[in-house]
């Protein structure tokens, strides 16, 4: 009976460490993911959706504003809610994503903001996560560089 | 059930244990996410691109400039004295050492904010050094810096200031990036080198 | 203690003071388990005695479980602990070297210390050698460098280079531990000698 006592002891300070792991993996307020997915979900622009293919889009999708204040940004979409970017991990807003079947597309007037919106939500793990890509400020170089050829940086006065 | 086996159901209890843990942290990001989304709405982790310029016409050595777009857009033009992390190659190990340091800064651009911003993030999220994004890219400097111009008769010394700053860094980035390309290259693998000395350590 | 995120924001001092006392827990633990004898760590080798191979494993696994447990619960950044980067040949040489002076000595450089803080005198001149060992080594430096750099594989750990997760390799080293105890505990009984065993 002394023996089984002493296992007893044993099998505690497993179920604690149990426990405390299944505490632990159920707490929303962590990042999950590997950086490495997020780099791969955004190369090639394969994130974002212009506002074009959004309106063919035949799935339904829920549209993210992260505007704060009253400025509900110009672009007039159905189906789109207003969560501020400070707001964003609030627990209600959380629920919110996660348990959306939809592909979710963020949005904001500052493409900024929605960027970095878009890897913290896709760190948490949130899959189908879409940003809608901007009019203007796009990842395309707009300008032509003109080198001039009649540089002679030897020739300058230090 | 001796000493031994109860050493052993435990050892092997731990061991089920630590199979079964649901993810790994060690490569996660490292803060938390209400404290990287803190971090993201705050203010001060932009840098105008006048700011960039004085910062080059100053040779400030204190911050590194990080161009995230592709090799190809990077040896077309650049701003001087960046090095090229190309966004796609990101989780390559082998930035680790120019990223993670507490001694520079790092300032990020593309040519918008995009890929900047999920750089940004990303390095934030690990907890690397400190970050900055130059708000509007390269689109916004070339139509900042390289191209605007005084219009109206009279300047007032801010404006002066301003657009000399502006005329320095034109020159500066003309001049650099019409180098002939074996210069260019030498003068990139001369920057890298220098930096991949201060990793030594004590071996 | 710099990994430890609760406690990394410690003056340098009071790092370098708990330093010292881990520093003294584990001599104190070496000598407890009964390092200091030259007889009991050669035993390793002959079978009589395998309490290096017990007390070293059960190290190891503490400090893997310890470790990964602590990453898990945000307690420890496991990117600023320091893996060893792994050069093939310098590794295989010198574990040859070390496991001859080992055996012939009767010591490894951690338990020669521990055993010198005794008072052993072999265990004096054991020290005495490994530096002059170590003093040869800097000498002949440029001639074995090539050698000494060669076939670097970066900083592999086994778990990524397996392919399975730490988790998982956890496990599967726990197992091999407990089944090294057992198979220990048979070779005491095989190769036992009574007359060493009960002077140590």
């Amino acid at each position: 009976m002394k023996e089984l006592k002493n296992l007893q002891y044993v099998f505690l300070f497993l179920i604690i460490i149990v426990v405390l792991v299944l505490v632990r993996s159920f707490n929303p307020n962590l990042f999950r993911q590997v950086p490495g997915t997020a780099v791969e979900s955004a190369q090639n622009n394969s994130n974002s959706i212009t506002l074009a293919q959004l309106e063919s889009l035949k799935t339904q999708y829920l549209v993210i504003n992260l505007g704060s204040g009253g400025k509900f940004d110009s672009i007039r979409i159905k189906n789109s809610i207003n969560v501020p970017i400070e707001n964003l991990l609030d627990k209600k807003n959380l629920t919110i994503l996660n348990e959306s079947k939809d592909e979710i597309i963020l949005y904001s007037a500052d493409v900024s903001t929605t960027a970095k919106a878009w890897v913290i939500l896709n760190q948490l793990g949130i899959k189908k996560l879409f940003i809608l890509a901007p009019e203007e400020n796009s990842e395309a170089f707009i300008y032509i560089f003109q080198p001039d050829t009649t540089v002679r940086l030897e020739n300058d006065s230090i | 059930m001796n000493t031994r086996i109860k050493f052993s159901i435990l050892l092997i209890g731990v061991g089920i244990i630590m199979a079964f843990l649901p993810f790994n942290t060690a490569r996660s990001f490292q803060l938390k996410p209400d404290e990287l989304l803190s971090k993201t709405v705050s203010d001060d982790i932009y840098f105008s691109v006048d700011q960039v310029a004085r910062f080059i016409n100053n040779e400030d050595t204190t911050f590194q400039l990080i161009d995230v777009r592709s090799a190809e857009q990077f040896k077309v033009c650049n701003i001087p004295g960046s090095i090229n992390i190309p966004f796609n190659d990101f989780s390559n190990p082998k930035w680790e050492i120019y990223l993670n340091q507490k001694g520079l800064k790092n300032i990020y651009y593309g040519n918008g904010d995009q890929k900047a911003s999920y750089a940004w993030t990303i390095s934030t999220g690990l907890n690397y050094g400190n970050n900055f994004v130059m708000k509007g890219g390269l689109n916004e400097w070339y139509k900042t810096v390289m191209l605007s111009q005084f219009e109206g008769e009279n300047i007032t010394p801010r404006e002066n200031a301003l657009f000399e700053n502006r005329f320095n860094a034109r020159k500066t980035f003309t001049q650099i990036n019409s180098l002939p390309d074996s210069l260019k290259t030498h003068y990139f693998n001369a920057k890298h080198l220098q930096t991949s000395k201060l990793d030594g350590g004590c071996e | 203690m710099g990994p430890l995120s609760i406690l990394s924001e410690f003056p340098e001092w009071l790092n370098l003071l708990i330093a010292l006392f881990i520093g003294i827990g584990f001599g104190f633990a070496l000598e407890q388990a009964g390092f200091s004898s030259s007889r009991r760590l050669a035993g390793m080798f002959y079978g009589y005695d395998t309490t290096v191979l017990k007390v070293f494993f059960t190290a190891a696994i503490v400090a893997l479980v310890g470790s990964q447990m602590l990453s898990f619960f945000g307690l420890l950044n496991l990117k600023l602990v320091y893996v060893n980067p792994y050069y093939m040949n310098a590794t295989i040489i010198g574990g040859v070297i070390m496991g001859a002076g080992f055996i012939m000595g009767g010591y490894c450089p951690g338990t020669g210390i521990s055993a010198l803080s005794i008072g052993k005198i072999d265990a004096m001149i054991f020290l005495v050698g490994g530096l002059a060992g170590a003093f040869l080594f800097a000498e002949t430096y440029p001639y074995i460098q090539e050698i000494f750099l060669g076939n670097y594989k970066g900083e592999m750990r086994i778990d990524e280079w397996m392919g399975v997760s730490t988790g998982v390799f956890t496990f599967i080293l726990i197992v091999a531990a407990v089944f090294l105890f057992w198979l220990a505990e048979l070779a005491e009984k095989k190769f036992s000698r009574p007359e060493i065993t009960s002077e140590i």
